[in-house]
């Protein structure tokens, strides 16, 4: 086997993924050729240094506990629903509207701190009407925290994980 | 998934992960929020014209370029600044925190210097485990190219990271 041929076998390697049936073809080539064999060794040092990136690794328990919705939510009320499904219940109506066709009434100067005086409303003609989209990241940004996606947002994911 | 998926099941179905890619490059809890609420607006935009028929690679696509924007967009700051804003973090690699920032201040760099296809299928097969028929099935690819972009990847990332943080 030369070196090209071998480069499919190096990333089923590197990517743990070499068959049992390729395993001695795999080693009976590094046992031959120095630069593959630098070429593996070297690969993967690189993902395992890539792999130390620490990441969000408590997301889902910080998301599955109780956490205190941060906004009255009009949502069921006839059963008990765990909060982080109701706030992203209330998150996902809020893109439903939006792609539903509604206009979103006021956002451009809405106080943000109070959720329900964000309205949504047919007949909005669409040239008066912000975008949705717009408002609400306009309004992120200005003043983080405080849309009710970004409301959303945080109480699904209340602390650093 | 499929295309007639609505946005808001997506948002649902996909945000932790969202924020798990976004957490991983940027570090903190606010920046990742930041890029969540960014990618499901864009998600909406999106859907509104055509929903891509492939949402987890459109997102992790999407996501971990904004991540990388950010990235840049806080080190020109810090720059500026004469600012390290590290700290925020909860550091579950036992490296210095520090040293955390500045690995991932050189991943990111290295990330960036790959063409989207290639860093699709690194941060797929690396961070998100993922075989190379479903990265391949994913972006819509052959095998045999998902597994040529995850070695040039792979080689261009290890020379960015040579020497300071890949001991060879
Ligand atoms: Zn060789």
């Amino acid at each position: 086997m030369n070196c090209d041929k071998f480069e499919m076998l190096l990333a089923d390697a590197i990517g743990e993924e070499l068959a049992d049936t390729d395993r001695a073809t795999f080693e009976g080539h590094l046992a031959l050729c120095e630069k593959c064999r630098e070429e593996y060794r070297t690969a993967i040092a690189t993902v395992r240094t890539l792999r130390t990136l620490p990441s969000a690794t408590r997301v889902s328990s910080a998301i599955d506990r109780d956490v205190a919705l941060p906004f009255a939510s009009g949502a069921v009320k006839t059963r008990y629903v765990r909060p982080w499904v109701r706030v992203m219940r209330y998150a996902a109506s809020v893109l439903l509207a939006f792609t539903a066709g509604y206009g979103a009434h006021g956002l451009g100067g809405a106080d943000f701190s109070s959720p329900s005086t964000v309205v949504f409303q047919t007949g909005v003609g669409a040239a008066e009407r912000p975008t949705f989209g717009k408002a609400l990241a306009g309004n992120f940004r200005r003043d983080r925290g405080r849309s009710d996606l970004a409301r959303g947002l945080i109480a699904m994911f209340p602390s650093n994980p | 998934m499929t295309v007639k998926d609505a946005p808001a099941e997506c948002f649902e179905q996909y945000s932790r992960q969202v924020y798990v890619w976004a957490y991983r490059f940027l570090g903190r809890h606010h920046d990742a929020l930041d890029v969540v609420q960014d990618v499901f607006l864009r998600w909406n935009t999106q859907c509104a014209d055509a929903a891509p028929d492939r949402p987890y690679g459109w997102l992790r696509r999407v996501t971990i370029n904004r991540a990388l924007d950010l990235c840049k967009a806080r080190r020109r700051e810090v720059e500026v600044d004469d600012f390290s804003g590290a700290g925020q973090e909860t550091v579950a690699s036992g490296r210095d925190p520090l040293d955390v920032d500045a690995l991932r201040e050189d991943i990111v760099a290295a990330l960036d210097a790959l063409s989207d296809a290639q860093r699709s299928v690194l941060v797929a097969k690396v961070y998100d485990g993922l075989t190379f028929a479903r990265i391949a099935s994913e972006l819509d690819l052959a095998v045999s190219t998902v597994k040529t972009h995850y070695l040039r990847a792979i080689r261009a990332t290890r020379g960015r990271l040579h020497g300071r943080w890949v001991d060879l």
